[in-house]
């Protein structure tokens, strides 16, 4: 207890607190002093205070550490630019500008003109004073007035006032001619040193016009350096909604850091070089000192490839026009104006720190999207689109998702209407034994490493079962051979047949090998792979099916050729010749597959599998899906999923597995990752082994497709993009528009019909080319061997001429020799092909009518040109003329060419179809010239004009026509305004010049496609 | 183990959770305080402080309490620079997180939620701690213990807040916190958190379990005999016994007579209701009871205890 009258203990050290506090104890409360423990936390708080403001100026604010460095680096790369700029100029030319410059700069420096000087500013210093006195004098002399004219109005005495006012009149008279006076002598004295001066100016002027390019790089220089550091930020107004489902705001701040996405100063960012030392000359000439501003990669498997990559922070954003400037990034706040954050996620606001900006934190749900998987968000909003140019994964994934037949039980948006991927069972009894549909279904890729068909597990009584349904449910089918195969055929003669009627197209046998890694649906990897197709149907079904695939399979994709009896006869003797081995399965089917039991319990297994979601089966039209829709996937968290008994250990084993491949699985936050139990090792794991995750209570029932590891890794980047986003309004989606639908559904059909397996059409496409480059090397006339470039096909064929050669194909270039098969496409179809290519350039989707009279006047001078020319050293007109023939005949160009198609093409072949052996005779040093100095007064157009109406007027009338395949059913819905004079006549007018010397309007620019509400015809007038 | 250690420890070191952590320590360093002074107290037998230990509260308080405010400032403003202060994700009403908790205060709370229904644990007993600890001033007479711990003069007070507010209160904030994972499952601290985590939960109420009379005849309405049980035990906890006690204790007892029959009957309804919950979480921990009384009128109010 406290003594209060106790003496003052002895003081304690304070770095002793036990005996410190006991000293301290002693002392009675009222006696303790705190003014030192005051000062000490006073000093500390104060301490603590400051770092908190430095925290928050500072710490809390990296980007402004980046936007210096930037600056600088900026400034470097400026001056680099300036250098060369500088070094571009010719050294004579800069010497003789600073002489000039120099020498008026010496003349400006003479006595005479220095004095002149002076004396100049002398006399402007005079002048101003006159001025001051004439302005004070006028002043006064208006004040005067004033009061001279009060007295006035009011009768007053005015004399004497009247006599100052004069006198002040007077003296302001004078002091206006002293004014003049000087004004005139500066007037002298300047002419004296005008000239000059005049000679200076112009010399500065010339100066700056030769060095345009370096000033305008300094202005850039001037202007880094007055570059406040500050937050830069874009506004996505009314882009997101809450979980509230309000309409809020998205604020993306990337650029405070990014700060070059956009600056073409940057463009210059990678180099690939086998060379280390090119490498480090390479970063030395580009300035490139602060390692912080590059990295140094290994170029994939092959370890001697050394990239240098200028850091992702100041380099210049891939394809600007398309991703940047089509996606109106940068632009003024406004509905529509996308951000960064659009596409590659990460949390938009935050500038903390990287690991905030990009989202890898605890609870944002949408953080950076890293490597390939950055191709995901182009579905968000292009939803229908097919394929995504430079995004190769997206576009592979969607199309496996296609292939696959993923839809086929799972429901997914734009997928409602497409049937299954694989063929019909109806007839299935009659063209497959059940021995065979028993050891398929048991183990379909160990038949075939490219059988797309999925692989069930099921036990071999199962299968059994199954078999023993399908064959049962088939009997009712109603299939019997059109064709009978007598036997016989060459083989030989079938294997040229087969290359040169075009199965190789989309089929692959023996040499021409399809891809088994990716197991896309295109090229020869479309239809089965044919090489022990011997030991699977029987010849006499075959035959049939290749004269008449529609026969069998009424929905089939597979096209009739148009075979003879003769061709079909020696392709059947071909193929069936291709047995191959069969050990794989070793059980067999060994059971009586009539016994109802049996059916009854395949029966229940094939509801529960949901067969029919691929194949058509007999009494099974109308089942629903039988697994969950995929819309949200995407969006999934690990808690969502179900990992049974897989431990962490296999998935990471797939996350490093696939980044050994090179496929990097997407990045997640470090606290997500428990066990590697993430999105995307889940996934892989499911496309890898789909029944990973099943326990002995939880069953799963998808089908084992075993994946490669790059066909796992396309479906995973195709089910991250499988968001349920929300495209606010205003933001389009172009996949609304008419003619992005009618791309969509376009390049939907090329690839469900493997139009692109021979043709070129997009960027992809034409995959049979190989095969003919290959088998043709050499051949003179190899150029004109390929199936025809689509891609101007809108521009160039009439519609009607599309309609009936889609209806009916027949042989339009004589030397090539696969033919287009005819695929009995429905009137619905061929309009959809139509549309696609009248959607590529633009045009609207109507049939026109192109007749229109031929201009006589012309037909003699095109008659001339198309003789001088020798056109038809290629070309035929009714079938005579050049032997072989290799061009098309020209009698029906008529009918088939567009007029101003004709024009352009003729214009500038290359421009439409580069590498076209068409030669541009009107085409001469990159301009429009004309093929002959006479004809029509030498003016190019008029000559183009003149032959394009000498073969209207040689074209014949009717579009030529072989059997068609199939009746095209129901009338026909398309208007045609025969008669129509008026407007066909402007039709045939002629393109404007621009238009025929340029491509054709380009596909890529997105925007364009969005904004035109109206599509519009493009050059009708 | 180890996997469900190093969880733990995650759990231990949110920044969310370290106040509480630090809260565990607080409470246990001053109960002990107190205890120890009051057994002190009570040894030495003094309880009266003497007035030279006694000083004025200002300045001599005033300036020791100002002086923690400061050392509690320079203590926040480090915790705040060192740590991001958490967000969690954005309030979704379509995906409630799992386990959803409530405040760390209201922990207590929640976690009577497993044996009540929410009426009770929601609405009654709350109400009931914040109307009791109203009246506390009112119906406790004794004068004793001001400016001093003891046990022994105010055995029945201390005992009462070391149950209800430490065990009661403290303990099943900790518990909610740091125990109640997914599912608000009971975790032990060696447990990994897992989601998809499956326990047997299956409850059987008290009359069925321990005489087979059921909650409610097949036809779906009240077992009469139940209802009249379970009524009796309820009543008989909350009434009988109470008036029991004041009937036996009443002449001999100085505190009752002290108390007087409104402060007794509001205590000791009060205290009843506080120790009913203890033992109701041992019928449900220990036996799987889920009622003890099922009780309803119509079919929109049901009194099931």
């Amino acid at each position: 207890m406290a003594n209060t009258n106790s003496n003052m203990p002895k003081k304690a050290p304070w770095w002793n607190p036990g005996k410190f506090f006991a000293v301290r104890k002693e002392i009675p409360i009222e006696q303790r002093s705190y003014t030192k423990i005051y000062g000490i936390l006073a000093i500390l708080l104060f301490a603590f205070t400051v770092w908190a403001v430095l925290d928050e100026v500072m710490t809390r604010r990296p980007w402004k550490d980046v936007q210096a460095d930037f600056k600088e680096f900026k400034a470097t790369r400026l001056n680099l630019e300036i250098k060369k700029e500088k070094a571009k100029i010719d050294p004579q030319v800069r010497k003789d500008l600073k002489k000039k410059l120099a020498e008026y700069e010496k003349q400006m420096q003479s006595d005479s003109y220095l004095s002149t000087l002076d004396q100049i500013t002398d006399v402007e210093k005079k002048v101003n004073k006159a001025k001051r006195d004439y302005t004070f004098a006028k002043a006064n002399s208006d004040e005067t007035y004033y009061y001279l004219d009060e007295e006035r109005t009011q009768h007053k005495d005015t004399t004497s006032r009247a006599k100052d006012y004069r006198e002040i009149e007077k003296e302001k008279v004078k002091l206006l001619v002293v004014v003049n006076d000087l004004l005139h002598q500066d007037t002298v004295l300047k002419a004296k040193i005008l000239p000059i001066q005049k000679g200076y100016k112009e010399a500065q002027r010339i100066n700056d016009s030769v060095y345009a390019n370096v000033i305008a790089l300094q202005r850039k220089l001037e202007a880094v350096d007055k570059m406040p550091i500050a937050v830069k930020q874009t506004m996505l107004v009314n882009y997101e909604k809450t979980n509230f489902n309000n309409l809020k705001m998205r604020i993306d701040r990337c650029e405070t850091c990014h700060m070059s996405y956009a600056d073409p100063l940057f463009k210059n960012d990678t180099i690939v070089t086998t060379d280390k030392a090119e490498v480090k000359a390479w970063l030395k000439a580009n300035k490139y000192n602060d390692a912080d501003h590059y990295t140094i990669k290994k170029l994939g498997t092959n370890k001697d490839t050394t990239i240098a990559v200028v850091s992702a922070l100041f380099r210049l954003h891939p394809n600007v026009d398309l991703l940047i400037k089509g996606h109106r990034l940068g632009e003024p706040p406004g509905v529509g104006v996308l951000g960064c954050t659009s596409c590659h996620g990460g949390q938009g606001p935050s500038i903390v720190s990287p690991e905030f900006a990009h989202g890898f934190q605890e609870h944002w749900a949408e953080p950076l999207m890293t490597g390939h998987y950055v191709e995901s968000s182009c579905q968000n909003c292009h939803s229908g689109k097919m394929d995504f140019e430079g995004a190769k994964w997206i576009t592979m994934g969607k199309k496996l998702f296609t292939d696959f037949g993923c839809y086929g039980c799972h429901n997914m948006p734009n997928y409602e209407d497409v049937p299954g991927q694989a063929p019909s069972l109806v007839n299935v009894s009659k063209k497959l034994t059940p021995e065979w549909i028993y050891q398929w279904i048991k183990n379909p890729k160990g038949w075939g490493k490219s059988a797309r068909m999925p692989n069930f597990m099921l036990s071999d009584d199962e299968a059994r079962q199954v078999t023993a349904y399908v064959v049962d449910q088939s009997k009712g089918g109603t299939y019997s051979p059109l064709a009978h195969y007598g036997g016989g055929g060459d083989v030989a003669r079938g294997k040229e047949t087969f290359f040169d009627a075009g199965c190789v197209g989309c089929h692959a046998i023996d040499e021409y090998k399809g891809d088994e890694n990716m197991r896309l649906k295109e090229g020869n990897s479309f239809g089965p792979n044919l090489n022990k197709v011997g030991s699977k149907v029987t010849a006499e079904w075959m035959y049939d099916w290749l004269k008449n695939p529609k026969n069998y399979l009424k929905h089939s994709r597979m096209p009739s050729l148009r075979l003879t009896d003769q061709e079909a006869g020696d392709l059947t003797a071909y193929i069936m010749g291709h047995t191959g081995t069969n050990d794989e399965v070793k059980s067999s089917l060994n059971v009586d597959i009539t016994n109802a039991s049996l059916i009854k319990k395949g029966e229940s297994l094939i509801r529960s599998y949901g067969c029919f979601g691929c194949h058509e089966i007999n009494g099974m039209e109308n089942e629903s899906k039988v697994s969950v829709a995929l819309s949200t996937f995407g969006k999934k968290t690990p808690g969502e999923l179900f990992y049974g008994n897989v431990d962490g250990e296999i998935l990471g084993g797939f996350r490093k597995e696939f980044k050994k491949a090179g496929l990097d699985l997407g990045q997640v936050e470090e606290h997500a990752i428990h066990d590697n139990q993430d999105w995307y090792t889940w996934v892989v794991g499911k496309m890898k082994n789909s029944r990973m995750y099943a326990t002995e209570r939880i069953p799963q029932r998808m089908p084992n497709f075993q994946m490669s590891n790059q066909e796992a890794f396309a479906l995973t980047v195709f089910l991250k993009s499988q968001t349920g986003a929300f495209v606010p309004t205003g933001y389009a989606d172009p996949s609304k528009e008419p003619v992005q639908q009618a791309l969509d559904k376009g390049r939907m059909f090329m690839h469900w019909n493997n139009c692109v397996g021979c043709h070129k059409i997009e960027s992809a496409g034409g995959y049979v080319s190989k095969f003919i480059d290959d088998k043709y090397a050499g051949n003179e006339n190899i150029a004109y061997f390929n199936p025809p470039y689509l891609g101007p096909e809108g521009l160039r064929v009439q519609e009607q001429w599309l309609h009936q050669f889609l209806s009916g194909p027949f042989k339009i270039r004589p030397l090539v020799k696969m033919r287009m098969p005819s695929f009995g496409f429905s009137d619905a179809e061929i309009g959809t092909a139509t549309n696609y290519f009248l959607g590529m350039h633009k045009r609207p989707f109507v049939m026109t009518s192109y007749d229109y009279p031929t201009i006589q006047s012309l037909v003699p001078t095109g008659k001339y040109l198309v003789d001088k020319l020798k056109c038809v050293s290629c070309h035929t007109i009714g079938g005579a003329g050049a032997n072989p023939a290799k061009a098309p005949d020209l009698e029906n160009t008529k009918k088939r060419l567009r007029p101003d198609w004709i024009a352009m093409w003729l214009a500038h072949p290359d421009a439409q179809m580069a590498g076209t052996p068409m030669t541009g005779f009107w085409w001469v040093n990159g301009k429009m010239a004309a093929a002959d100095s006479s004809a029509m007064g030498g003016d190019p157009m008029m000559q183009i004009k003149a032959v394009r109406e000498y073969l209207h007027s040689i074209g014949k009338d009717v579009i030529p026509s072989s059997t068609p395949y199939a009746t095209i059913n129901g009338s026909d819905k398309y208007i045609l305004p025969n008669g129509d004079y008026e407007a066909a006549l402007m039709r045939a007018e002629m393109p404007n010049a621009n238009m025929m010397m340029s491509k054709p309007a380009p596909m890529k620019k997105q925007s364009e496609l969005n904004t035109s509400k109206k599509s519009k015809s493009i050059s009708m007038k | 183990m180890s996997e469900g250690l190093h969880n733990f420890w995650k759990i231990l070191s949110v920044p969310d959770n370290v106040p509480i952590v630090l809260m565990i320590l607080l409470v246990s360093f001053y109960s002990w305080l107190a205890y120890k002074q009051a057994r002190r107290n009570d040894r030495l037998g003094i309880y009266e402080a003497t007035q030279s230990d006694k000083v004025q509260v200002w300045p001599y308080l005033v300036k020791i309490e100002f002086l923690v405010t400061i050392i509690i400032l320079i203590i926040l403003t480090v915790w705040s620079i060192t740590i991001n202060a958490p967000l969690e994700e954005a309030a979704n009403p379509t995906l409630t997180p799992n386990p959803s908790k409530a405040p760390w205060y209201f922990l207590g709370l929640q976690e009577m939620l497993v044996y009540f229904d929410p009426w009770i644990a929601g609405v009654m007993l709350p109400t009931f701690i914040l109307i009791g600890l109203i009246l506390v001033p009112y119906i406790d007479p004794n004068p004793k213990g001001n400016g001093y711990y003891t046990f022994k003069e105010r055995p029945f007070a201390i005992a009462t807040f070391s149950i209800g507010f430490l065990i009661l209160w403290v303990l099943l904030i900790v518990l909610g916190t740091f125990m109640r994972g997914p599912g608000w499952y009971y975790f032990w601290p060696w447990e990994f958190w897992d989601t998809h985590r499956v326990v047997a939960l299956t409850n059987v109420d008290l009359w069925e379990g321990l005489f087979g009379i059921t909650s409610k005849n097949v036809d779906g309405s009240f077992n009469l005999l139940q209802v009249a049980l379970g009524g009796i035990l309820v009543m008989g906890w909350l009434v009988a016994i109470p008036m029991w006690v004041w009937k036996k204790y009443k002449e001999n007892s100085a505190v009752l007579k002290q108390m007087g029959a409104l402060k007794f009957g509001m205590t000791v309804v009060l205290f009843m209701m506080m120790a009913g919950l203890p033992i109701k979480m041992f019928l449900r921990l220990a036996f799987n009871i889920k009622y003890i009384w099922v009780f309803g009128v119509g079919h929109d109010l049901f009194f099931n205890i």
